[in-house]
């Protein structure tokens, strides 16, 4: 049976964005055997979320797919392991035929049901819709204390330096904050190829290093997250060069390096994976849906 | 070849040994109390020097110290530099237990494992050291061996096993944390259960009979607060014989001094507070001495040159002739004031508005014609915090080496040109960052708040200019302190300074209040707000009061802050000099 015909069980996280609903509308074309979806959502935007939210309530009722949600709280890590621990174990039968849609899903909870679901399952499919455009103005903006993922904390050696890996993005400020938070001896730079969605420009590797001049010594590698691996290659060679060091890694950019990153790491256990939360998203985030990427991720 | 930049401001961890030394100068009014038995506080913004100044008094360092003759009185004080911002202290699986108590021994096991490899390490540099244990090895290891199940095969040596066994026991904890269903580790160990024990039994070997243990910890202000609790309990411990706790810290975020417990630690008491801030950076304050050190000794080590800061920071002879002339201008109009019959009200009318003549004349002209230079004026411009003395010098020199012909010669001096273009710009960037907003790069502060700090700083720097083209009595003060603290808009205002504290754009300071007496608290703006706007940093020891609600006004609404060109309703205080 082809994987697109089994019932599936469909994670999505809420947004306001187009792409969250309309790409439930193309996950579920392609699993059209769909029977649950499980919505997260965030308190902190409901109001923002509420028109997608009804949308995709109203869309599952008509086709008889149940809606399970799981609130969460804005930048509370506690809670929402906790969370998403009991509700995974609640579900674990039906792990089986789990996908997981990472378009709109904050990388923090992505990782953190990638690691529940693979309790139970020997491997989950993702997707990810990418948008027709981003905004051209900001995209978010208050960034919080960077925080190592729970059980992905990866494994210390005392003496050893530490080295961090920023798989960037659009915004400076938040490889700066990494920079100042951890103060690391070495960082690696992951820089996005191409001039997709004007990445030349808004994530040029001058962007990045002008906020860190004179205060660490660095190194930089093109990664390309819309490739089939979205990187993986890349990143494993730079962790293999940086065996001297305590590695924390970090993916921004485009959401595809998130996979790339979680795979490394089950390579790489010794490597703790970080998360930068925003407190504040732009309202005009993205338009439309674009190409749509898929794939596996084993246990 | 290009020389490297002697003006470098890598984070201090990141340095070798080598390095540290070459660039370190010691103050021994710190020395002192860090090499004392006693718990202290240092507390000190980013920038300030606080963890370089706790790796110059670690053991690992002073031992390496080749100025040393004699290592023996370093057993004395053996100093373990314990950095907090490691991925090992930010691994937080400890808070999905329920239980704190059970948060609270997992964090101090954490601190044990890395106290005890610093130790191990630090005592295995002392030569003596294997030979020392050796009647000791075989004993030592059957009782810790017996209680921890340390692996010892015959001929082991006592440190080297503790030292491996440690190394595995901070992986078998992480791995153990990281997979199984149960997060507890239950085989943590603690003060009591391990590293009081290990310190009693080292202290057993004739070598080390007497040595007393400094716990360096350093950026404590990273940790969370189990991690707090546990060491303010160690704080709080009765006898401090053996050990003490160095705790490094910025001011803005100080940790709670709650213990484990729920008892608190009292400073004179328990511990005692060292601030690096200095209260006065001219050039020939204390600070003043230290940046001269620092450049001299960073140009001599790095570049082999061996010059006096200000030769190879010249001021512009222009900005020279230029303060000579106005300081006749001020003399001239004190003796006619005054006469001849009070020198010191000449010197002090000279010192009070000769400079602010200068700074009027070219606040008149629309392009800003202060020709800022000099090593004074960057020790001025430094607010008292080291890496603000590097920042301007890094860049200067950075300018210069690209301006430099082939074949590159070094470089002997920076121009005054340089200088002023590069003061000009980093004073310019430091505007262009609050005005993007720090909400971009400050956790817990908002859009709102950037904008409301941006206005606040914008409305002083805007009275200090008011103040310098018409006070009559202080025109060059640039500190300011705020009255009227029991109004409602106090309350708001104060979370709009720790902001701007934590972002390095203010410091605070602690004087002598002049009307009661009482401990003032005086706040600086970073002073490399003022080039832009045509200021003196050199400023003048006084501060100006405003009331609270000004500031909040100004803040929130943008309103002008109010003052009076005279002495009667913005009353200053003048700042007695020397008082720390």
């Amino acid at each position: 049976m082809k994987d697109s015909d089994r019932p599936a069980v469909l994670f999505i996280g809420l947004s306001w964005e187009e792409r969250c609903f309309l790409g439930l509308k193309v996950d579920h074309k392609y699993y059209n055997r769909t029977t649950k979806v499980v919505l997260l959502y965030n308190e902190h935007s409901s109001d923002r979320d509420a028109a997608n939210r009804d949308k995709i309530i109203q869309y599952c009722k008509k086709r008889n797919i149940i809606v399970q949600e799981i609130l969460l709280k804005y930048n509370d890590s506690i809670f929402n392991w906790k969370t998403i621990e009991k509700a995974i174990f609640g579900i674990r039968e039906e792990l089986g035929r789990a996908v997981l849609d990472i378009t709109t899903l904050p990388r923090e909870l992505a990782w953190t049901l990638l690691y529940n679901i693979g309790k139970y399952t020997p491997s989950v499919q993702y997707i990810y819709h990418s948008p027709a455009k981003y905004t051209d103005e900001w995209v978010c903006k208050e960034p919080g204390a960077p925080r190592l993922l729970f059980r992905h904390s990866g494994i210390s050696e005392l003496n050893k330096p530490t080295a961090l890996i920023i798989l960037t993005g659009f915004d400076e400020i938040r490889t700066k904050k990494l920079v100042e938070y951890y103060e690391p001896k070495f960082l690696a730079l992951g820089i996005q190829t191409g001039s997709k969605y004007s990445n030349n420009v808004r994530n040029s590797l001058s962007k990045h290093l002008d906020v860190v001049k004179g205060e660490v010594e660095h190194t930089h590698f093109s990664i390309d997250a819309y490739s089939k691996e979205h990187g993986l290659g890349q990143l494993n060679r730079i962790i293999k060069q940086l065996r001297g060091y305590n590695i924390v890694a970090c993916s921004h950019g485009p959401k595809l390096t998130l996979v790339s990153l979680y795979r490394s790491h089950q390579s790489n256990p010794q490597m703790a994976l970080c998360y930068v939360p925003s407190r504040l998203y732009n309202i005009n985030y993205s338009d439309g849906i674009g190409e749509t990427f898929r794939g596996v991720i084993e246990f | 070849m290009m020389s490297r930049n002697p003006f470098e401001f890598e984070a201090a961890n990141n340095l070798t040994t080598r390095e540290l030394l070459d660039y370190y100068i010691e103050d021994f009014n710190y020395s002192r109390f860090l090499d004392s038995k006693r718990n202290i506080f240092l507390l000190g913004e980013r920038g300030s020097g606080k963890t370089m100044t706790l790796l110059y008094h670690s053991f690992k360092v002073k031992y390496q110290d080749s100025r040393r003759n004699d290592a023996s009185d370093l057993l004395d004080n053996v100093g373990v530099h314990i950095p907090c911002n490691t991925p090992l202290f930010h691994k937080k699986e400890y808070l999905l237990l329920d239980d704190d108590h059970k948060a609270q021994i997992i964090a101090e096991h954490y601190f044990v494992i890395a106290i005890v490899n610093e130790i191990i390490l630090s005592l295995s540099l002392v030569g003596d050291a294997k030979e020392a244990f050796k009647p000791f090895d075989k004993e030592f290891l059957e009782e810790i061996g017996y209680i921890f199940n340390i692996p010892s095969r015959s001929n082991s040596n006592f440190l080297d096993s503790v030292r491996k066994w440690i190394g595995k026991i901070v992986f078998n904890t992480q791995k153990h944390i990281n997979q199984a269903e149960n997060i507890f580790y239950e085989e943590a160990l603690s003060l009591g259960s391990f590293l009081l024990p290990l310190i009693k039994m080292i202290k057993q070997v004739p070598l080390f009979s007497s040595t007393h243990f400094s716990f360096l910890m350093d950026d404590a202000h990273d940790l969370n607060i189990h991690q707090i609790k546990v060491l303010n309990s160690w704080i709080a411990y009765r006898d401090h014989s053996d050990f003490s706790v160095k705790l490094a810290t910025t001011k803005v975020n100080k940790p709670i001094q709650i213990t484990t417990t729920g008892g608190s630690i009292l400073e004179g008491h328990d511990f005692t507070i060292i601030d690096l801030e200095k209260p006065y950076f001219n050039k020939d304050s204390d600070f003043g001495k230290l940046a001269r050190q620092i450049i001299k000794k960073r140009l001599l080590k790095i570049n082999n040159l061996d010059i006096e800061p200000e030769d190879f920071f010249p001021t512009s002879k222009e900005f020279e002739a230029a303060l000579e002339k106005y300081k006749e201008i001020a003399r001239i109009e004190a003796v006619s004031i005054y006469g001849h019959s009070d020198p010191k009200k000449i010197t002090d009318h000279v010192y009070k508005y000769s400079r602010a003549y200068y700074f009027r004349e070219r606040a008149k002209s629309k392009a800003n014609l202060v020709p800022y230079s000099g090593f004074s004026m960057l020790v001025d411009l430094s607010t008292g915090i080291i890496r603000n003395l590097l920042d301007p010098c890094y860049y200067m020199y950075d300018a210069v080496v690209s301006e430099a012909s082939e074949p590159f010669e070094g470089i002997h001096f920076v121009p005054p040109h340089t200088q002023r273009e590069v003061i000009l710009n980093r004073s310019n960037a430091l505007w262009k960052r609050l005005e993007n907003g720090l909400e971009k790069e400050i956790e817990g502060c908002s859009e709102e708040q950037g904008k409301m700090i941006l206005q606040l700083i914008d409305n002083i720097v805007s009275l200090f200019r008011e103040r310098l083209l018409h006070h009559k009595s202080e025109p060059r003060a640039i500190m300011f302190s705020i009255s009227e603290v029991n109004d409602a808009s106090f309350v708001k205002l104060i979370e709009l300074l720790r902001i701007a504290q934590m972002s390095q754009l203010l410091y605070t300071r602690t004087g002598v209040s002049k009307d009661d007496g009482k401990k003032d608290t005086y706040y600086i703006l970073n002073r490399m707000f003022l080039p832009t706007r045509g200021l003196d940093p050199n400023g003048q020891h006084a501060r100006v009061s405003i009331k609270s609600k000004d500031l909040w006004n100004a803040a929130k609404d943008n309103k002008s802050i109010p003052y009076s060109k005279g002495n009667d309703n913005s009353p200053e205080e003048s700042v007695q000099p020397k008082l720390f």
